[in-house]
């Protein structure tokens, strides 16, 4: 139950994420989200 | 590039960008999924998984082959428990070597080369390991995983923030068993009482004896000690290795009924140009599989461990050849330290003594172990391995007369110094080892 709870988490942080991507303007605050994104879609998928 | 004056577009691109390189990091992840093929002797009788122990464990990530080697000759049992903890590969390499040239003539041995499966599909996070390394045998290199030391957290996530073990089902009456008959044991920490870090919950050598409705690691835990009550177990041992400035290290760590058969089996192996010493199993080290397979079951329980520069603090780069030759210019270094300052000390000392003063410090030790400029091979660490299983099975022969466990085909310290792992070793297709083991 609790896994489910923290894989929900990481979907919402994601989602975040990428909103984010969207909203900044500068180029390396977008980088910064891309490289955070990253491990959250790897978790999400379950591959590490 | 005006395109990529557009914030929007930018981010579509870096998105794109990010999403390509999940896909290769995520490709070589996913390659550490697949076990790599292991080719028993001809002396195997029959391979059973763990989940024939544990049913639960069946078609999930934490089930793993289970060898048996048969002799039909009545005798004792002996267990093999390589991959405990996969980022320590000579403890993995060990149980394969006696996998691929075991011949068993009086009892039986069972060989579980990946104890914990599901932490061999990854490696530790953050350490910048590798992923594979590969040994060199007579038809070309031999691949294997480098995993981790815990599960891999995409099968028992999140981690809680202090592990406590839980302790298995009749924990209670089993050590009241024997404390009644050991009076050493008494004393013991009860259930849960000792506190973990959190990842230590993944930690299958801190999971034992297990639990039948636990985490993963701790249901892998449970069906590794209910093979061991249910095939009565005579001798468990478990390899490992460690870093060189870990105090625990070349040496076999003994549960207190053991304690006798492992120090004849140090004594046999001061013959064999081989330095080791005994442990005795902490009271206090819940969970560990010398402790817990020695206190919950019958078996009579061991651990080896071995000094592996790769797994060290003070190490440089970590390398595919680190692992293997066991060469590290940062330990050559520090030991050169460790030789000035203790040269310096007795300086000091020599100095002290002949003015009549005390000293508080003769000599330091910054390693445990003597890393020499050469390393600590692969070849090794599997020896020191192999000789002590060895002359531990000799030793337990010699008390055991009623339930011998006799076997041959496996190699000693001297057939890896003269020939290396890799000449009893499959090669990469099958093909059979070629090395010829030395008499005793």
């Amino acid at each position: 139950m609790i896994t489910f709870l923290y894989i929900a988490l990481v979907a919402y942080l994601l989602g975040l994420t990428i909103w984010n991507l969207y909203l900044e303007k500068m180029t390396l605050n977008q980088l910064t989200c891309v490289m955070v994104a990253i491990p959250l879609i790897l978790r999400l998928v379950g591959v590490k | 590039m005006k395109f990529l004056n557009n914030p929007i577009h930018r981010a579509h691109l870096l998105l794109a960008c990010g999403l390509i390189v999940c896909l290769i990091s995520g490709w070589r992840f996913r390659l550490m999924w697949t076990p790599e093929p292991l080719f028993p002797s001809s002396g195997l009788t029959e391979i059973k998984m763990l989940s024939d122990w544990h049913a639960p464990l069946a078609n999930t990530v934490g089930d793993t082959e289970v060898y048996i080697f048969d002799s039909g000759v009545p005798g004792g049992t002996l267990l093999i428990s390589g991959g405990t903890h996969p980022n320590e590969p000579a403890a993995y390499i060990t149980s394969v070597v006696i996998l691929e040239n075991l011949q068993v003539e009086e009892g039986r041995v069972i060989v579980i080369p990946r104890t914990n499966a599901a932490a061999f599909m990854h490696n530790d996070s953050q350490e910048a390991m590798v992923q594979f390394y590969h040994l060199e045998t007579p038809d070309g290199p031999r691949p294997f995983r480098n995993g981790s030391r815990v599960t891999a957290p995409v099968f028992q996530w999140p981690d809680p923030t202090i592990y406590i073990n839980p302790r298995g089902d009749g924990f209670e009456e089993i050590q009241a068993k024997y404390e009644e008959a050991y009076p050493s044991l008494r004393g013991n920490p009860g259930p849960g009482r000792q506190m973990l870090a959190g990842i230590d919950s993944r930690n299958l050598n801190r999971a034992f004896p297990g639990t039948p409705n636990g985490t993963l690691t701790e249901q892998i835990a449970y069906a590794v000690t209910t093979l061991i009550r249910e095939e009565n177990v005579d001798l468990a041992i478990d390899y490992h290795e460690a870093s060189p400035e870990y105090p625990t290290n070349n040496v076999m760590v003994a549960h207190q009924r053991a304690e006798g058969i492992v120090s004849w089996a140090e004594l046999l192996i001061s013959d064999d140009n081989m330095a080791i010493a005994t442990e005795t199993s902490s009271l206090q080290l819940r969970g560990l599989s010398h402790r817990e397979w020695g206190d919950t079951t019958d078996a009579l329980s061991v651990l080896f461990e071995s000094a592996n520069v790769a797994m060290g603090r003070m190490k440089g780069k970590t390398t595919e050849e680190q692992i293997v030759t066991g060469y590290d210019g940062a330990y050559v270094r520090v030991m050169h330290i460790q030789r000035l300052l203790n040269e310096r000390l007795a300086a000091r000392a020599a100095a002290a003594d002949e003015a009549g003063r005390q000293v508080s410090e003769r000599s330091r030790r910054i390693l445990a172990v003597e890393v020499p400029n050469e390393g600590i091979s692969m070849d090794e660490r599997v020896g020191r391995h192999l000789q002590s299983t060895l002359r531990v099975v000799e030793s337990y022969n010699d008390e055991h007369f009623d339930k011998p466990i006799t076997f041959s085909g496996v190699p000693g310290i001297r057939d890896m110094r003269t020939s290396g792992v890799g000449m009893f070793l499959h090669g990469p297709d099958g093909s059979p080892p070629t090395g010829e083991i030395i008499p005793f």
